[in-house]
């Protein structure tokens, strides 16, 4: 199994995740100290993300609550429905990222 | 007749985002009977135990949450007084004719204050057999497929103006107050749990930003063992807990929140308490709130407050 590097540019944080994981769920595991969840079906919006850099594949549909088809288009997505295909740089919009700042 | 009015809720229509992903789950994790596919598109489900023909219908559409939640009322003459009282109370009702829904008589509908649509009905046709109406076995093998709740049995829906609805179910709908969570400082109702009934809770509200939120649909178990087989149920199916296992502090209930392919939260819960109409409803301090959510842990979630569909 392939696993790449994930780095949260805004928030400072990187780790790694495996292709079969979500980058959600990378992101979930790696939170020591922050208590994050999300609804992990795409539902919710709170791990809305952008990507800036690399690679990805679609892992289900987003709720166009929270992801537009122009979101969608500039790598504006959500990490529960997203797997890594290369190492990725991105930054948090969704919710989660409060969360972080009040650490 | 004790039971009058609301007697109870009947059903939650619910957005998922990937049809047959989630009918896969609410028929086999879940454990829901399917009783039926409409025109439209929308499947519905029963509990196993539960007798009227829906208690849940899922509706295919690109954005999660719930659509509307319905209660049943006792017969026809209490549906045309109830939406006559609302009609006086100064809210807008829509009649939505009888068949809309599959087995289901008309509907009364309208938006309560926290932007929801609520509906009432008073007819759904009853698919249970003769076999459950006449020296039925204690259980069925339907109950033992998935979590098998016995029932649907509550929701908790997020937005503003819990203090409106608060008044509308109270003043208009016949319903009481168990608990409630206030503002330790000024005195502000955060959440609200409202009974028709002699359960701790048929609906419960929570303020929120965002009009028209759904928080969870809730189904019920008989006991606690079975909260935690459904919880080994998520696991091995790869469904997403949220909380718990573990027992809340308000309505004592045992349970877990755990998500449904598009993101919508449900719960299974056990136990709870019988209460009554003529009770002084509990009040928790919002400083308490992690207790009232996770008694054993005291701890609040954040995803608790800021997770919804």
């Amino acid at each position: 199994m392939r696993h790449f590097k994930i780095n949260v540019s805004d928030l400072d944080v990187e780790f790694t995740c495996s292709e079969q994981d979500t980058v959600f769920d990378g992101l979930v595991r790696t939170s020591s100290g922050v208590i994050i969840n999300g609804c992990h079906g795409g539902g919710c919006g709170v791990c809305k993300i952008e990507v800036l850099s690399g690679s990805y594949e679609t892992s289900g549909t987003m709720s166009c609550a929270h992801v537009s088809s122009e979101d969608l288009a500039q790598g504006r997505v959500l990490a529960c429905k997203i797997r890594p295909r290369d190492d990725i740089v991105l930054n948090v919009i969704g919710k989660i990222k409060k969360l972080y700042a009040s650490k | 007749m004790t039971i009058s009015g609301v007697t109870r809720p009947g059903h939650a229509q619910i957005r998922v985002l990937d049809l047959d992903e989630s009918v896969e789950f609410y028929r086999n994790v879940l454990g829901l009977v399917e009783t039926g596919r409409d025109k439209q598109g929308r499947v519905y489900f029963k509990a196993w135990d539960e007798r009227d023909h829906n208690s849940v219908v899922l509706r295919q559409a690109d954005q999660a949450g719930i659509d509307h939640f319905a209660f049943k009322v006792l017969d026809k003459p209490t549906l045309e007084r109830l939406d006559s009282d609302l009609r006086a109370y100064g809210v807008k009702t829509e009649r939505i004719p009888a068949g809309e829904m599959l087995a289901t008589g008309e509907r009364v509908r309208f938006e309560i204050p926290t932007g929801h649509i609520i509906e009432l009905y008073a007819e759904k046709e009853q698919v249970v057999g003769q076999d459950r109406l006449v020296n039925p076995t204690p259980w069925t093998p339907q109950a033992e497929h998935g979590i098998a709740p016995v029932r649907m049995d509550h929701c908790l829906l997020y937005g503003p103006d819990i203090d409106g609805n608060l008044k509308l179910f109270t003043e208009v709908l016949g319903f009481y107050m168990p608990e409630y969570v206030e503002n330790d400082e000024d005195g502000t109702k955060i959440a609200i749990w409202l009974s028709c009934s002699n359960k701790s809770h048929d609906i419960a509200f929570a303020r929120y930003p965002e009009p028209g939120k759904l928080h969870h649909v809730s189904y019920f178990l008989e006991s606690w063992e079975k909260v935690l087989r459904a919880g080994d149920i998520c696991s091995m199916n790869n469904i997403k807990l949220d909380i718990g296992p573990t027992r809340h502090g308000i309505t004592r209930g045992t349970t877990i929140y755990a998500f449904d392919p598009s993101g919508n939260r449900f719960e299974t819960y056990s136990g709870g308490y019988q209460c009554y109409p003529d009770w002084t409803p509990i009040r928790w301090p919002l400083s308490e709130l992690g207790a009232g959510l996770d008694y054993p842990q005291r701890k609040l979630h954040e995803s608790f407050l800021s997770v919804v569909t």
